[in-house]
């Protein structure tokens, strides 16, 4: 497997947000300030990691009529140490993303990433696939989250840098980004977006 | 307020103010997912109305006498008891309805990972065992409301002009963004307190 | 198939679900003996907190209560005598249960509101934590309500539901203070 191959289809040729179109709940329920974006996009990838590098090393263990089953548990084994850790050193982020950090169990990328790729491919590559199809999360979640929380509370950066920096003057910005209609729309046009972009290349490619 | 009126609100609320999917956020990828067509749709609804309903009930029971003291294994148990129920309920329906097992077959599996069942279980958490249950119930007619709703649209899509980057998912979910803000009128109602 | 392999294939289907299940249960033991003990002190560091802010006081004493929707009701001591109390309540918000603070005087009016932990919709729902909405609680007493619903709390734009959460659970506190005070 070829590292850099990887690296690009995580991030971008084969995103899991824009081009898989997987794990959508939680990209739209949490992305409302730069602080949760970035805290559930490193929690989502620090749970790939773990997951794929688990599952990898069971990969010929496990039986495949319970296979589902037994990533669910890894996976869910994971997901509740990572909320405990963050119950007691990051309280703050904790508490902001709630219900969505054991949520991430049913996220559909981490199990999905363990079906297509961990359970076939060795510990090294289904490492930095994890690695990677996270951080390719991860630039989902913060654009996202960037997006929303300028249009829709005026700020940039609320809970990393105090209470953010404010560059839209309180009483203009649209609440409406911050609700669910905004992230709906925000994913829509990045995904319409990454379209745009993967079209463009293919026809590049073509022309040569 | 009495059982009966928090039971009405709590219905009121799943269905239409509280909508899991336009409000909540939960359980996007299905309902992106088997919302072409409308059959289906309605499918995948009555399937989520069924396990909803039912994984609420069990995991309240887990959770009151099975979990006491031993909270941190809340996801894992949860998440495994909607697992089996899934497949239960598979083989129950293969073996006796298997009329239903047909119109339902390839959703079922699909809605283990359906973060809204896992979702509406752990808020059931702290509440009663009627509520809970209710909860389930309305929660999964809120889904089948917004599926069947998002289906209507879609099909319409899928003859509408729209920039070519669009075509597709993108205008999919704008759409699904305007339900979503429509649904927003719902805030408002309070008929119960 | 015969049988007797069928019935080996089953059980070894069962027998590496088990293991699996069983490892993750003993490595989150091992996390949770880790940080329970620090989530505990968190916890309880955040509610004294809250406390002090809603109802200053020397000492908090916890008190008996069966009304119904109340965590915890403590009898704050100030100076050796009663001064109110403090009552921890839960209602349910729109992403789970707001755990809040509450305290009340003697004469049964609101002294304070704090909100100890909560997962409502951040830039929404988490306003609920702001100075501007908790003040309107301050000084109210009987039974309160939000505009909407034809009383004077100034409700949080786009997030009736915490509004009215808040507000019940304010309520609630107002109740359970009262019946204590009779207890006493």
């Amino acid at each position: 497997m070829n590292a850099k191959q990887i690296m690009k289809d995580g991030l971008f040729y084969q995103n899991p947000v824009l081009v898989q179109l997987l794990g959508m709940c939680s990209c739209m329920a949490v992305t409302t300030t730069l602080f949760n974006g970035l805290g559930m996009g490193l929690s989502v990838t620090a749970i790939l990691i773990c997951s794929n590098v688990v599952i990898s090393l069971l990969r010929r263990l496990i039986p495949s009529k319970i296979r589902i089953a037994a990533y669910i548990v890894i996976i869910a084994g994971f997901v509740t140490m990572v909320d405990l850790l963050l119950q007691a050193f990051l309280p703050a982020l904790s508490n902001s993303l709630g219900v969505f950090i054991p949520l991430i169990v049913v996220n559909c990328i981490i199990l999905g990433r363990a079906e297509a790729f961990a359970s076939k491919n060795g510990v090294a590559a289904s490492a930095l696939d994890g690695l990677f199809q996270g951080l390719g999360y991860t630039m989902v979640t913060v654009v996202m989250s960037v997006i929303r929380e300028l249009l829709g509370n005026g700020t940039f950066g609320a809970g990393v840098f105090g209470d953010g920096i404010r560059l839209i003057p309180a009483g203009y910005p649209a609440l409406l980004m911050i609700l669910p209609f905004g992230g709906f729309l925000t994913l829509g046009c990045l995904i319409a977006f990454s379209q745009w972009a993967l079209k463009k290349r293919q026809e590049k490619e073509g022309a040569k | 307020m009495n059982t009966l009126t928090s039971l009405l609100s709590i219905s009121l609320g799943m269905i239409l103010v509280e909508n899991i999917i336009f409000s909540q956020c939960l359980g996007i990828c299905p309902f992106m997912g088997v919302s072409k067509k409308m059959d289906t749709a309605i499918g995948m609804g009555l399937a989520v109305i069924f396990v909803m309903t039912v994984a609420s009930a069990v995991t309240w029971l887990v959770n009151e006498y099975l979990l006491a003291g031993l909270q941190y294994m809340q996801t894992v148990a949860f998440i495994l008891v909607i697992a089996a129920l899934v497949q239960l309920i598979e083989m129950f329906l293969q073996k006796m309805v298997p009329a239903l097992y047909s119109a339902l077959g390839i959703y079922l599996p699909l809605i283990t990972t359906n973060c809204a069942v896992l979702g509406v279980a752990l808020n059931n958490v702290g509440s009663t065992f009627a509520e809970a249950v209710v909860r389930g119930l309305t929660g999964g007619v809120g889904f089948t409301v917004a599926i069947v709703l998002f289906a209507a649209v879609r099909g319409r899509l899928e003859f509408a002009e729209c920039p070519r980057c669009f075509e597709g998912f993108p205008i999919a979910l704008i759409s699904a963004g305007l339900i979503a803000l429509a649904f927003m009128g719902f805030q408002g109602l309070s008929v119960f307190g | 198939m015969t049988r007797q392999s069928n019935f080996r294939y089953y059980l070894r289907l069962t027998l590496t679900l088990f293991l699996i299940t069983a490892i993750v249960a003993a490595l989150l033991g091992a996390v949770n003996a880790v940080t329970a003990g620090r989530i505990e002190s968190l916890r309880q560091e955040r509610t004294q907190a809250a406390m002090r802010e809603v109802l200053a006081a020397e000492d908090y004493v916890p008190a008996a209560c069966d009304e119904p929707g109340v965590q915890a009701i403590h009898a704050a001591m100030r100076g050796g005598s009663l001064a109110g109390y403090v009552v921890e309540v839960a209602p349910a918000g729109f992403g789970g249960a707001i755990s809040m603070v509450v305290g009340v005087d003697l004469a049964g009016t609101v002294t304070g509101v704090s909100i100890v932990s909560m997962a409502e919709t951040s830039g929404l729902g988490d306003n609920a934590k702001k100075e501007s909405f908790r003040s309107q609680f301050v000084g109210g007493s009987g039974q309160l309500a939000v505009t909407k619903d034809g009383g004077t709390i100034d409700a949080l734009t786009g997030a009736t539901v915490t509004s009215r959460a808040v507000t019940s659970g304010v309520n609630t506190a107002i109740a359970a203070a009262a019946s204590a005070r009779e207890a006493e």
